[in-house]
């Protein structure tokens, strides 16, 4: 039974009878893939920004991938994103009857506007024209940041779903990008070990923040309805149980635990295993948040 | 003008002439349903009751399926009919995470999202929404609701206990019912266990149509 239903002792006999099938997931894993791929285009470029003030004697390095790697995981976005379109040869209609309410069709002209900039700053690495490179900076950030909170601006206007309006929902993207910025760039290329204590810190702290408000939105704040009380439970017992303890073990614990260890054993090793735990829990994580609201049934 | 709907529970004998009509009117595929009529039973035996809900688009004043549109592909009309534009819908589904009904279904031939428009083609001719005429008791109550000797806001005057889904959201929809219990208007209410859908199997394949 239902569990839900079985607190609400008058209603424990009522059942649906006849009805049509309920519509099911629309928003799979192509959305996670979108999502996932925007925390990396995004992150690398918010958390490479940093490095380079923090580390200036290895500027180049960043210099150099922060506009690659973020490119390659825009494109990703944006691949998905036309991928999940029922008329995916219709994906022009975006940008010829634009509707500004929408979060959705701001997202597009802000991925848009971004890939130009990654583009322009690829070139200038190309070319190695640093000036044109340092002028861009600035403009890429913000964009990065805009393009990194718009989707918590989506799934706010995605009205039927419940918790998916939750106001740390920005906080949540924003974490989700530098956890997945830094992880990135634990993985890729060589470093000094006090680069890699910083990005460690990043990574671990996003991990520490994102935990933090799942566990105060899903397990302590009181959900404001019974429809949200139903997706929490999806969430914690239900269906989804597994994958969501999952994202959370591997997304934000285990990142935690390892960075901990390393900087405590100067074990380089348990970083690296520290980001890739931390970019497949971060899609778990994020793939059973956009599915628990769609088994719910509206009507 | 504001054209809205009521359903007056208290004679809808759950006959699904609505539900057919509506198919038959505007073409929906198999598997897809504009207008349908839930069942919900409830009590215990020897006090058993089956309580009938047609329910459709509730063409909502503040209509989030609307704004979330990036391709403005649902629109309002001048008469407050929330419309679809098939032709520019690119299906992304947003609408269908929006509207808090689950009122928009993704039509599997022409791969584009698509609900009640209220028969809009049928209003602009004069007509009435095809399930208003197919009703065989009454049921359904079409009309202006800016207007106050229509009979839509005559019966909502009347009627104490006129109610629509879910206020809560804040959509200001434009369909009531009266005579309605928690079993007809709160989805959690009741519960649902596998075996009692129509065409169910139809209902999963995927992306049925070809782009
Ligand atoms: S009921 Fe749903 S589809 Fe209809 S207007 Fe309201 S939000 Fe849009
Ligand atoms: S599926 Fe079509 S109607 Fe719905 S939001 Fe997307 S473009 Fe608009």
């Amino acid at each position: 039974m239902d569990p839900l239903v079985a607190d609400v002792p008058t209603l424990q006999s009522a059942r649906v009878t006849l009805d049509v099938l309920h519509t099911g997931v629309m928003w799979g894993w192509y959305v996670t893939m979108n999502m996932w791929a925007k925390s990396v285009g995004t992150g690398v470029l918010l958390v490479g920004a940093y490095m380079m003030r923090r580390h200036a004697e290895h500027q180049a390095f960043y210099r150099r991938w922060m506009p690659i790697i973020g490119f390659v995981f825009i494109q990703l976005t944006l691949l998905f994103t036309v991928l999940d379109l029922h008329q995916m040869f219709r994906f022009w209609h975006m940008f010829t009857h634009p509707h500004f309410t929408s979060s959705i069709n701001v997202g597009a002209w802000l991925l848009t506007a971004y890939t130009g900039v990654l583009t322009l700053m690829s070139y200038a690495v190309w070319k190695k024209r640093d000036a044109l490179w340092d002028r861009l900076l600035w403009p890429t950030l913000v964009l990065a940041f805009f393009a990194t909170i718009y989707t918590a601006a989506l799934l706010g206007q995605a009205s039927a779903r419940e918790v998916w309006q939750t106001p740390a929902e920005v906080a949540q993207m924003l974490v989700a990008a530098t956890l997945a910025g830094s992880a990135t760039f634990l993985l890729f290329g060589e470093k000094k070990p006090e680069e890699s204590l910083s990005l460690a810190w990043i990574l671990g702290l996003s991990a520490l923040v994102a935990l933090v408000i799942f566990g105060a939105e899903v397990i302590f704040a009181p959900q404001k309805s019974e429809e949200a009380e139903y997706v929490i439970h999806t969430l914690l017992s239900g269906d989804l149980r597994t994958l969501f303890l999952a994202g959370l073990v591997f997304g934000f614990v285990v990142p935690g635990v390892l960075v901990t260890l390393s900087v405590r054993a100067k074990q380089p090793v348990a970083l690296k295993l520290a980001a890739v735990s931390g970019l497949v829990g971060l899609w778990l994580a994020k793939h059973a948040w956009l599915l628990a609201p769609q088994h719910l049934p509206l009507s | 003008m504001r054209l809205g709907f009521l359903v007056d529970l208290t004679l809808c004998m759950g006959c699904k002439a609505c539900e057919v009509a509506c198919k038959s009117e505007n073409n929906v595929p198999v598997g897809s349903w504009r207008l349908r009529v839930k069942y919900v039973d409830s009590g215990l035996y020897p006090e058993v009751k089956r309580s009938f809900t047609p329910m459709r688009c509730n063409h909502c004043d503040s209509a989030p399926c609307e704004r979330i549109c990036p391709v403005s592909a649902l629109h309002y009309l001048p008469n407050g009919i929330v419309d679809i534009d098939k032709d520019r819908c690119i299906g992304c589904a947003a609408c269908m995470m929006a509207c808090p009904y689950g009122a928009i279904y993704m039509d599997p031939e022409s791969n584009t999202a698509d609900k009640c428009t209220y028969c809009a083609h049928r209003v602009e001719g004069g007509l009435e929404p095809a399930c208003v005429v197919a009703c065989p008791t009454g049921a359904n109550v079409f009309g202006d609701l800016d207007e106050p000797r229509s009979r839509i806001s005559q019966y909502i005057a009347s009627h104490r206990d006129t109610r629509v889904r879910k206020p809560e959201k804040g959509t200001l929809p434009k369909h009531f019912y009266t005579g309605a219990g928690a079993q007809h208007v709160e989805p959690l209410s009741a519960r649902r266990e596998p075996g009692f859908e129509l065409f169910n199997r139809l209902g999963t394949l995927d992306k049925v149509g070809g782009p």
